[in-house]
């Protein structure tokens, strides 16, 4: 059984680009009016209050079929997490997180009155996870030669229930990385983390 | 199996990957800019292949050739078209042969065809026909070549597209063919189209997927592709620019556009690839980041749409009208002005019906109409409210629907084999609604039972055809009641079809016929069939108790609201025209004839016409500028409006010199810059400036900096106005800037066109920058001013 790796990031390395940002926060082109200094302040924020942390696993599968995965010592039940994953012969799981700084500061701003501020640095939060998943992404397919990716899932995305957080933090042992998982909703803490799968596929020969 | 049914395959299994850029990949490597890039390309072959291979090489499942610009028009020489894009196909076909991509499968090879860069008829002079036969041609030399799959892109008017489908799959019917068009950050396309009437005209088109590429980065783009997934059954493709240029460089990262491109995965998308400014390290970034998975599935709406190059009108929503007083049936005046050839006329008498959710056209008799009558006709009335064809040759048929540009209906269809196959063919290429009539060769059914009957008879000769019942109109036939014909067969049969479930239509007037008073039986018809679930009401739209009543039943029916805002509308009923507001109305709808008749009206009563000019034609202008920029108008519009514009001027000018002559606001030397071929913008600013009393002198494209501040300096032109397309040839503003200052020429420069913005124009020193064609007037009046 191999053991779980921890990935140390800089804020810089995984800052999202402004207009993620924007996006996230339904503020489209045609809507943008002057958000994006708003927007540009919450990136410097982030940049200064995140500690972006990953913990990842990648394993061969056991047995894949329709609506059924084993990989190391987790069975998973998902019909649309097998249909991913079609093909592949390895997996990777992996959670993140940027750490309790940039959530706490967006409470701060919020308590004392700086909603707005408040609201564009939780939306750059977000985009921020989902840009350190895409950089675990990029230094898994860095070092996995022949294979290639399949699409990122997520516990949450179709059948693939939000319950499976818990095998996967704990295989992980996402502790390391400063996740962990609230018993009975399954959320992770901090709030601005994720989990997620990745398939690796053998092209064809 | 060939190359179109392996991408078909390949689409079943998972999102498939197109490669990125041609023209800006190869500005990279080292085209000068300016140049002609299938020629370029062929000439510095090695160049060529080594990124074709690139592109292999970065993971990418289908690579296109070079060709975009390879039709006669674009290439500048049609004797050219078919050694030139045989000879790139081959190119592409020899670095894709026997490669497999990133996850093993083989590397296909589509060919890449984009617009003529010339304007349909009546925007431009290019007709539908010759469009055809250029991308026919094309089309032919890539085929030949060994390609199946096609890529129509960048199109930003849907006659155009349909041109180019129609002639790839003519020349390869097993052939994959994806037609896209490039939209606005607002949503559109430049000619007004939107995602969804795209969407609707292609599910009906024999084409195999569609979609959007090119117009600015890929964020704009996600809405317009999700829109295209929910309405479309067909797959979507999609191929952002990577942002726009700044200084010289695209402004996004590989790793940026990746994360956009599996946004656009998960909205749905499934071809994926990038336009300008993209290269094999982008590619390389969105095969990893979107990796192997299906299509994503998304809950589709399937739209009863009827369409126009610039409308959209949903069916099954509520009683809609179809304006019906294109009908030379006992009117004398409309008679004499189709036998004349007067298709103006026509095209007033279709924008006064402007309230109208569909114009009905019917022409009268067909053998009688002078030559490119119809042409004319449905040509100019490709953007407005969708059409009704009522005309019964099958050669006049073909004619409307090809010019037509979006979805309009048949009107009509009777329950006949032999009827049906000379006319079914025509929609079942063109899209289209039919009309099916409870009547065959022993003429209309009695009772509700024997036109129900007919009706089904009819519908399965249309599916034995291939043509989708859920495509016909049915009528349950509106007969006079002087004739002793009560309606109560009407509404039976009308019940039953609506029980059925079918879409209905009906001419209202037709109850009335040989009585007097008819405005209020027609209106009360109305009522009862709209308050009985028919869809669409052939009408008088002009008589204001059609329209009251057509109100009161959606009301009634709770659907109260508009789909799209329309246009004020003219005022024939009212007792004292006000001559001058409809001279402005018509100027803003494009309607010529409208406007000159006004405008006499005017003259005749004495009005100066400088008056007319201040009071009717520049507010009307600054009415469709305003319009333009809240994105309600369309550069068909504009044009529309500015030729309208310019009957005016015609008619007036004469007036003007008898009382002095109009004064010369300035004179104004145009050119698009070297390398540049791109007119159109240049050519509206130049209309504009002339209706704004200019004095224009117009030298074209592709004009090199000297041509150019030689000709203003022999003209003493008052501001040289400068266009440029492309980020390749802007750098020519800035030597024209240089050499206006080197010679000390008094006049000021101004600068326009797609990629330059304020800050460019301050950058290289210009005296003004105008994003547009009416900017371009206030801004050259704001030089001469020295503001």
């Amino acid at each position: 059984m191999p053991r779980p790796e921890l990935m140390v990031f800089q804020p810089l390395e995984v800052l999202p680009g402004e207009d993620r940002v924007l996006a996230r926060t339904g503020c489209p082109p045609s809507r943008r009016g002057g958000f994006g200094v708003e927007a540009g302040k919450a990136l410097g924020t982030l940049s200064e209050t995140a500690v972006p942390r990953a913990a990842v696993l990648t394993m061969r599968i056991l047995e894949i079929d329709e609506e059924l995965i084993r990989t190391g010592n987790i069975r998973i039940q998902s019909r649309s997490l097998a249909g991913s994953l079609s093909g592949a012969e390895l997996v990777s799981l992996f959670a993140v997180t940027i750490g309790p700084g940039p959530e706490e500061e967006a409470r701060r701003l919020q308590q004392e009155g700086y909603h707005t501020a408040s609201f564009f640095l939780d939306g750059a939060s977000s985009s921020m996870v989902e840009r350190l998943s895409a950089e675990v992404l990029r230094r898994l397919a860095s070092k996995q030669g022949v294979h290639m990716p399949t699409a990122r899932f997520a516990p949450g995305f179709g059948d693939f229930h939000l319950s499976y957080q818990r095998d996967i933090i704990e295989l992980l042992n996402a502790g390391a990385a400063g996740i962990t998982l609230q018993e009975d909703s399954c959320m992770l803490l901090p709030v601005k983390s994720g989990t997620g799968v990745i398939g690796w596929i053998r092209p064809i020969s | 199996m060939d190359q179109a049914d392996k991408l078909r395959g390949l689409l079943g299994r998972r999102v498939v990957f197109l490669d990125g850029a041609s023209g800006t990949e190869l500005m990279k490597r080292g085209m000068p800019r300016g140049s002609r890039t299938e020629l370029w390309a062929l000439d510095n072959r090695d160049t060529l292949m080594e990124m074709h291979g690139d592109y292999v090489r970065s993971g990418a499942d289908v690579i296109l050739t070079c060709t975009f610009g390879g039709t006669g028009i674009k290439l500048g020489d049609a004797d050219m078209v078919e050694r030139v894009n045989h000879e790139l196909a081959v190119c592409a076909l020899k670095a894709a042969s026997g490669s497999k991509n990133a996850y093993g499968d083989p590397v296909l090879t589509g060919a890449s065809i984009g617009p003529t860069g010339r304007l349909l008829h009546p925007s431009g002079d290019l007709s539908w026909e010759e469009a055809y036969g250029q991308f026919r041609k094309q089309a032919s030399a890539l085929a030949d070549a060994g390609i199946g799959i096609f890529f129509l892109e960048t199109f930003s008017d849907p006659r155009e597209l349909k041109a180019a489908a129609l002639a790839v799959r003519d020349t390869c019917p097993g052939g994959f063919i994806s037609a896209q068009m490039s939209f606005e950050t607002h949503g559109l396309s430049l000619s007004g189209t939107s995602p969804t009437a795209l969407s609707a005209l292609m599910e009906q088109l024999p084409v195999d997927a569609c979609g959007a590429n090119c117009s600015q980065g890929p964020e704009e783009l996600l809405p317009v592709i999700q829109e295209m997934v929910r309405f479309s059954g067909k797959p979507i493709a999609v191929e952002p620019n990577a942002g726009l240029p700044v200084d010289g460089k695209w402004e996004m990262t590989p790793e940026r556009f990746a994360e956009w491109m599996e946004d656009f995965a998960w909205g749905g998308a499934s071809l994926i690839g990038g336009c300008c400014g993209t290269g094999p390290e982008h590619v390389r970034e969105y095969v990893s980041m979107v990796g192997s998975r299906p299509v994503s599935e998304v809950e589709k709406e399937e739209l009863k749409l009827l369409t126009s190059v610039d409308r959209t009108v949903r069916l099954d929503q509520g009683l809609l009208t179809v304006g019906e007083s294109i009908n030379p049936t006992g009117r004398k005046s409309l008679q004499k002005s189709i036998s004349n050839g007067d298709f103006f006329a026509v095209v007033s008498l279709a924008r006064a019906q402007g309230r109208a959710d569909v114009i009905d056209v019917n022409l009268g008799l067909e053998k009688l109409l002078p030559r490119g009558f119809v042409h004319e006709v449905f040509s100019r009335l490709s953007i407005g409210p969708p059409l009704s064809v009522d005309l019964s040759g099958p050669g006049k048929i073909r004619t409307a629907f090809q010019e037509m540009g979006g979805i309009g209906i048949l009107n009509s269809l009777i329950a006949d084999e032999e009827f049906i196959s000379e006319r079914i063919d025509i929609l079942l290429r063109h899209g289209g609604y039919a009309v099916l009539l409870p009547v065959d060769r022993r003429g209309p059914g009695d009772t509700p039972e024997e036109r129900m009957d007919i009706l089904k008879r009819g519908l399965a000769i249309l599916e034995e055809r291939g043509f989708s019942g859920k495509r016909v109109i049915a009528d349950p036939l509106v007969r006079p009641v002087a004739t002793g014909d009560g309606a109560g067969v009407l509404f039976r049969t009308l019940e039953l079809l609506k029980k059925d479930g079918h879409l209905t239509i009906a001419g209202i007037s037709n109850v009335s016929h040989g009585m007097p008073g008819r405005g209020p039986l027609n209106a009360s018809l109305l009522a009862a069939l709209g308050t009985r679930g028919l869809d669409l009401a052939i009408a008088d739209v002009l008589d204001p108790g059609i329209v009251s009543t057509h109100r009161s039943v959606r009301i009634l029916d709770g659907r109260m609201e508009r789909l799209e805002m329309k246009l004020p509308e003219l005022d024939p009923q009212s007792a004292s025209p006000d001559f001058m507001a409809i001279l402005r109305k018509s100027i803003i709808i494009g309607d010529r004839r409208q406007t000159e008749a006004s405008a006499r009206e005017l003259l005749e009563a004495g009005t100066d016409p400088r008056k007319i000019i201040e009071t009717g034609l520049a507010p009307a202008m600054e009415k469709v500028g305003e319009l333009y920029s809240r994105r309600k108008l369309f550069l068909p519009h504009l044009i529309a409006a500015a030729e309208a514009s310019r009957v005016l001027m015609s008619l007036l000018t004469p007036r003007l010199e008898e009382g002095g002559g109009p004064e010369s606001r300035g004179k104004v030397v145009l050119a698009s810059v070297r390398g540049d071929v791109h007119d159109i913008g240049k050519n509206l600013v130049a209309l504009f400036l002339s209706n704004a009393g200019f004095s224009v002198v117009d030298l074209g494209k592709d004009v090199d900096c000297r041509t150019i501040v030689d000709r203003a300096e022999e003209e003493d032109a008052d501001i040289i106005a400068l266009s440029a397309l492309m980020s390749t040839t802007a750098p020519e503003m800035e030597k024209v800037v240089k050499l206006v200052r080197e010679r000390g020429i008094r006049a000021g420069v101004m600068v326009g066109g797609a990629v330059i913005t304020g800050d460019y124009a301050g950058s290289i020193g210009a005296d003004g920058y105008a994003r547009n064609a009416f900017e371009a007037v206030s801004e050259a009046v704001r030089i001469l001013e020295g503001g």
